[in-house]
């Protein structure tokens, strides 16, 4: 039912773009027809160089996004358990937080160079706070009740974070994970604009600088669907780790 | 009041717990207030003690600091003053192993991310040495004691309130606790659960031989759950009576509440009860 709507608007959505391009809105060289898109695609996936630049982004956007979930989730633990320490964090997120992650690329190309870890850095940079600041809030939010409760049974501080606290922030972290795992994609891809030599955001500007336009719509095309995949990919993360939280929310709403 | 220095003599209005042994829970002298020194008085000198297999009822006026004594003496809360004994041991930081408690606010206690099963399970944390098929079964046997076969692996949110009241409970028997403690368990079902969950509460209690301390602000349901009933004053709060009851166990939900001994029970803590709160408003109208 659900792949019939997508379906559907998939057919819609094309049928508007042919319209435009019949009647002639933009030039046909600058927006080319859904079928020399297509054209384009297939090309595209069956060209090694495309493939490549496809893996390295995603591959580094999947490191970067596994290095801040857990680094998020400890330092969100760690500021909602010792106050001091959130304080203390408090003048440099204020800070940090509102940069816009292009903007941080040039001074992390000269202080710590090219390859992989620029990429770790500046998606680390751009996607920690989602999840720092959701961990924070939800260790923060776990009510008198469930404390009382878990003292009541005789958890012990750790245990009390271990099977009461964290337990029931999850769903909330969910939300600045699904957030987190956009951020990773996006600074990927940003980061292969301005500081790579390889990678999608790379061979997108190359090919747009070269006004090979039906590659430009193909590859956009393809970054689409890596983001779709990637939210899909914590989807399924979040059914495995909450499941609970997922029959909960879906049972209330039917 | 230097309750330890006087007399047994001197309590002559006080009944004493039916064994000769020390008690199970003994409070004396316990304060609390809150907010300093501008703020709020709310448990000042209470004394009470619970015997094994004892069935206590604590009951006062609305607003009198029930839950803050349930929390005293279960060890959530630094008393100001006095101590709280649990079979001869201070309870100081933290829940002693023998001692449960039922939550009010069950529907927020149980833990959503457990299965009504893991719920027990939660239980049992300090129940050592033990198989943990050993404890499946267990908690299954309770489960089913509470009525909920064939509910073991749902989740809390899945049934109705009434249900989660009983994992909760279940919960609060897993612990084979000395002492359960039932903070107005039954403050949120409807009249006829309510009932049904006061009989299953006394049958359960029979059966496990479980002494309990049972907080409510149901007059009723005081007297027909208790050997004993702690009447407690309006904030700042005292015991003003305690109150033994004389009906024969077990207690049944037409006969009992139509006895004449019911009754003339109800008429005493309701009386007493009246008074507090007219007292309570009069000094808060010569403010």
């Amino acid at each position: 039912m659900i792949w019939l709507r997508r379906l559907l608007a998939l057919g819609v959505i094309l049928a508007v773009w042919q319209a435009i391009v019949w009647l002639r809105v933009a030039p046909t060289a600058y927006l080319p027809s859904p079928a020399v898109v297509a054209l384009a695609a297939a090309g595209m996936f069956s060209s090694p160089e495309d493939m490549h630049a496809e893996a390295l982004t995603v591959l580094r956007a999947l490191a970067g996004f596994a290095l801040t979930v857990p680094l998020g989730i400890a330092l969100g633990a760690l500021g909602a358990l010792v106050p001091a320490f959130q304080k203390a964090l408090r003048p440099w997120t204020e800070l940090l937080r509102p940069m816009p992650p292009a903007a941080i690329i040039p001074i992390s190309v000269f202080a710590i160079g090219f390859g992989l870890k620029l990429y770790l850095f500046t998606i680390v940079f751009a996607a920690l706070w989602p999840v720092y600041f959701n961990t924070v809030a939800a260790f923060s939010g776990t009510s008198e009740v469930l404390l009382r409760t878990g003292r009541a049974f005789g958890c012990s501080r750790p245990a009390l974070i271990a099977r009461v606290v964290l337990p029931n922030a999850l769903p909330q972290i969910f939300i600045g994970i699904r957030i987190a795992a956009a951020i990773s994609l996006l600074v990927s891809v940003v980061t292969d604009m301005f500081a790579g030599q390889d990678g999608l955001g790379y061979l997108l500007f190359e090919r747009a600088f070269a006004l090979r336009i039906p590659d430009v719509f193909a590859l956009t095309l393809l970054c689409g669907l890596d983001g779709m995949a990637f939210n899909e990919m914590v989807l399924i993360l979040r059914r495995l780790v909450i499941g609970w939280h997922v029959r909960m929310t879906a049972e209330a709403a039917a | 009041m230097g309750a330890s220095a006087a007399a047994p003599a001197a309590c002559a209005n006080e009944v004493r717990p039916a064994s000769s042994r020390a008690p199970l829970l003994a409070v004396e002298g316990v304060r609390k207030g809150f907010g300093g020194r501008t703020g709020l008085q709310v448990l000042d000198d209470i004394g009470f003690a619970v015997g094994e297999g004892e069935f206590v009822s604590v009951v006062g006026p609305s607003g009198c600091g029930k839950t803050t004594l349930l929390l005293a003496l279960s060890g959530l809360l630094r008393l100001d003053a006095g101590s709280v004994r649990f079979a001869g041991v201070p309870v100081w930081d933290g829940t002693p192993a023998g001692v449960a408690i039922v939550f009010q606010d069950y529907s927020r206690s149980l833990l959503p991310w457990k299965t009504n099963l893991g719920n027990v399970l939660f239980g049992m944390r300090r129940v050592g040495n033990r198989r943990t098929a050993d404890k499946i079964g267990q908690a299954m046997a309770l489960l089913a004691a509470v009525g909920l076969e064939g509910f073991e692996k749902h989740y809390p949110w899945q049934v109705s309130g009434g249900m989660q009241q009983r994992v909760a409970i279940a919960r609060g028997l897993a612990s084979r606790s000395q002492l359960l403690l039932l903070d107005e368990p039954l403050a949120s079902v409807d009249a006829q659960t309510r009932a049904e969950m006061q009989d299953l509460l006394l049958g359960i209690a029979e059966r496990y031989g479980q002494t309990c301390l049972l907080v409510t602000h149901d007059v009723e349901e005081a007297v027909y759950m208790g050997d004993r009933i702690v009447v407690l004053s309006a904030r700042p709060t005292r015991v003003v009576r305690e109150i033994a009851v004389d009906l024969p166990r077990p207690r049944d939900q037409i006969a009992t509440r139509e006895s004449a001994a019911f009754l003339a029970t109800r008429h005493e803590v309701l009386a007493l009860i009246r008074n507090e709160r007219r007292g309570a408003v009069t000094e808060r109208a010569g403010r």
